[in-house]
């Protein structure tokens, strides 16, 4: 029944088109995902690593016995690390914005866009389905949903260069730079948060695991152990 | 099998990043507020004086106790490296006028031990191998004729033999070097037995 169903269904051209394209996307997407996921384990496990630095010398002195004191003094020393990593993407951004100070206060040019500057470097293309011809459209309709049928043939723009947007250009790669630094910064505050957080429990837990207390020598009691009821 | 696990990696990152994101965006928050205060307390610290980065009191106190560790340590290393010098008692046996007792040739492959001390001639004892004196059989000094300082010792307590091992022969030689000047050895007090057949052989 459902095969038939399934068989039944006919795709035109551009839907199948707009299928593949839709799978291969989604493929990608997911590919793209899991490497990004690969390395936020990783910037994760090398801080963990990085928090048990920073508690190590504390607790093996025992200066710090207790969770509590554990968790209070972390959070102290994560701060600290946290703006000592947060040095470069701030002092790169706060660069940025200077010269962009600077420069509008010269050139009087307050009201520019910078990023539309910033896409001369990058292609354009025609998004609209207005552009293109009715029985050949960008978008349709599959299942529902509004997808691309085919990669955007008509290129607005192509990639140019000029001079007298370099500032633009400067202070948008800045920003992105500096964004995506600062992002990985603060996933690695939270990376060794969470590792401070288990540390100060698995640390002074005390497990009873394999002791027997009728076994025990070391300690002598005044009288024997009573039995259990 | 790595693009596999790759892929679900990535759906579950893909129901995670929303979360993630939300996260990020908290703490990108709370480090914009974090930095100017760290910012001040650091430019404060630089006009006092005082390092930009000062150490905190938990790790002061953490390297104190292991500086203390480590000074003991290295206390007692040396104390093991260097151990008490060994006190080195030189006994002087003058035999004047009397002459030791003189083994007996030794036999085949019994190395030679002690040469004859020369008549009349107080040679002090000597020690060429620094070894201290011992008295490990708590003999009491006795005054003999011909032994003014009492009966010689023997510094190389030899373990007692029973008769007749190795045909003979001492299995524990004491390793003597042949000197022309014939600077006198360490006296034996028990002399190795030998028998009577063997001599000369």
């Amino acid at each position: 029944m459902i095969f038939r169903v399934l068989a039944s269904i006919q795709l035109s051209e551009t839907d199948r088109k707009a299928l593949i394209i839709l799978l291969i996307v989604l493929v990608l997407l997911i590919l793209i995902l899991g490497l990004i996921g690969v390395a936020v384990r990783q910037t994760m496990l090398y801080q963990a690593k990085r928090a048990d630095t920073m508690m190590h010398d504390v607790a093996v002195t025992h200066v710090i016995d207790n969770p509590k004191a554990f968790r209070r003094f972390g959070f102290k020393k994560n701060n600290r690390a946290l703006f000592r990593d947060s040095l470069v993407p701030f002092a790169i951004i706060l660069s940025a914005l200077l010269l962009w100070v600077v420069y509008n206060i010269f050139s009087h040019g307050w009201g520019r866009n910078i990023w539309e500057e910033f896409g001369d470097l990058f292609f354009r293309f025609k998004i609209d389905n207005s552009q293109y011809p009715p029985d050949d459209p960008l978008w349709v309709k599959v299942f529902g949903m509004t997808i691309l049928a085919r990669w955007p043939e008509a290129v607005e723009g192509y990639p140019r260069f000029e001079a007298n947007h370099i500032v633009s250009y400067i202070v948008c790669a800045a920003t992105i730079v500096s964004a995506i630094y600062y992002a990985v910064i603060c996933q690695a505050y939270i990376s060794r948060a969470v590792m401070i957080y288990v540390r100060s429990n698995s640390v002074y837990e005390k497990s009873l695991a394999g002791f027997k207390a009728s076994e025990d020598i070391k300690i002598t009691p005044d009288k024997p152990i009573p039995p259990a009821d | 099998m790595n693009a596999l696990k790759r892929f679900g990696l990535g759906l579950l990152w893909i129901f995670l990043i929303p979360f993630i994101l939300l996260g990020i965006a908290v703490v990108g928050v709370f480090g914009i507020i974090n930095f100017p205060i760290q910012l001040v307390i650091m430019i404060v610290n630089f006009f006092r004086g005082k390092k930009v980065f000062p150490m905190f009191e938990e790790d002061e106190k953490a390297m104190a106790i292991l500086q203390k560790a480590i000074d003991k340590q290295n206390g007692e290393e040396e104390a093991r490296k260097e151990p008490p010098a060994p006190q080195q008692v030189f006994v002087q046996q003058n035999y004047y006028g009397a002459q030791p007792p003189i083994p007996p040739a030794p036999g085949p492959g019994i190395p030679y031990q002690n040469p004859p001390y020369p008549q009349g001639q107080g040679i002090p004892y000597q020690n060429p191998q620094g070894i201290p004196y011992q008295n490990p059989q708590g003999i009491p000094y006795q005054n003999q004729p011909g032994y003014p300082y009492g009966l010689p010792q023997n510094p190389y307590p030899q373990p007692t033999q029973a008769p007749n091992q190795n045909g003979g022969m001492n299995p524990n030689p004491i390793p003597v070097e042949a000197h022309e000047d014939n600077i006198p050895k360490i006296e034996l007090s028990s002399l190795p037995q030998y028998d009577d057949k063997e001599e000369g052989e």
